[in-house]
């Protein structure tokens, strides 16, 4: 599957008004389970439209984890629900699929502004 | 059946040595050589093809409807390639290659959402198979058939839509299938006795040689990947 750079960062940061906050260390396709049961426990009012930003902090994103935050279910399409992935740019994909796989550039470590 | 296959060889005995022993090329001379036996030939390979491919098609409308992002799979693309690898699997005596329930279902039970799966499927396993054959030889056959039963069990019940009866009988007639065509079964444990000591030795050399950057980084690689939810004066987890 082929997707648009610009269709994983939906949305700025200087847009967002009191976002969902949630801090990532590294997702792979083994700990992606626990991801989506924590933001599972999210619990969004009906009719009001939420916010959330995704900030990366860890080492790696595999392919499978770039897929899953691209197609989870905080993407706008179901209730106009706004999602941005923050630090992104701190990481180098291994090829130029828009879903690559990502390594962190940043000597040390991400989690230290978290 | 348990009992009657524990009077057999209860696990696989793959060779040390994989490529002195492991790989054996069929013999296409001595098979053209014998003119009486092409009938046979033919209707061996016809019944193959037919149950493979009644199989893969099977196999992957099952898992279309398990696969969380709703994609289907082109069966098209998958008749080819199963006709590929199966004539290149052929070639080099191998056995036949299917779409495999059990490995997509594990897959997708573990968190694998995409063809990356596959690639770290086989990658796992060309490892397994040069590095820890001694490892593969301790499975019980039993073992295997229960994973297999239970996958299958899986597919059948994806498969069933039309109620209970029809997923009790997928459910009985897939134990009889899968050991029809893979194993036979055998008790679970034999292989445990005189291990113990060693394994627990093992163990305690992984503990003490691995660094303990290894730990933080299978930690955060199997972890809850949620540092914490809100920017510390809201909510936290």
């Amino acid at each position: 599957m082929t997707v648009a750079a610009n269709a994983v960062l939906r949305g700025t940061v200087g847009e967002m008004k009191n976002p969902y906050k949630i801090y990532l260390s590294s997702v792979t396709c083994m700990n992606l389970v626990k991801l989506d049961a924590a933001l599972k426990k999210i619990v969004v009012p009906e009719g009001s439209k939420a916010n959330y930003m995704l900030i990366l902090a860890g080492k790696i994103y595999d392919h499978t984890s770039m897929e899953y935050m691209h197609t989870s279910r905080i993407e706008p399409s179901t209730a106009g629900n706004t999602c941005v992935l923050v630090g992104i740019e701190h990481f180098r994909g291994l090829s130029d699929h828009a879903l690559a796989y990502r390594v962190s550039q940043v000597p040390g470590n991400l989690a230290a502004f978290a | 059946m348990v009992f009657w296959g524990s009077r057999r060889n209860t696990s696989f005995t793959y060779p040390a040595n994989l490529f002195e022993h492991g790989i054996v090329f069929p013999h296409f001379a001595e098979a053209f050589s014998r003119p009486d036996l092409y009938w046979a030939f033919l209707l061996t390979i016809i019944t193959l093809v037919l149950i493979d491919g009644t199989e893969s098609l099977a196999t992957i409308q099952a898992i279309d409807k398990i696969d969380p992002f709703k994609r289907k799979s082109d069966p098209n693309v998958t008749l080819r390639a199963m006709g590929v690898s199966n004539t290149a699997s052929s070639l080099l005596g191998g056995l036949t290659i299917i779409p495999g329930g059990m490995k997509s279902t594990t897959n997708m039970l573990v968190g694998g959402r995409t063809l990356w799966a596959n690639f770290y499927y086989a990658c796992f396993q060309l490892i397994f198979l040069l590095f820890a054959t001694t490892l593969i030889n301790q499975i019980p056959k039993a073992a295997w058939q229960g994973c297999s039963y239970g996958s299958d069990g899986n597919c059948a019940r994806t498969k069933s839509s039309s109620g209970s009866s029809r997923w009790a009988r997928n459910r009985c007639l897939s134990p009889w299938s899968m050991s029809c065509d893979v194993m036979d079964l055998g008790p679970v444990g034999r292989h445990d006795r005189g291990h113990g000591d060693e394994d627990c030795l093992a163990r305690e050399g992984c503990r003490t040689s691995v660094p303990r950057w290894v730990g933080a980084a299978l930690k955060e690689l199997f972890g809850n990947p949620v540092i914490r939810i809100g920017d510390g004066r809201g909510l936290v987890m």
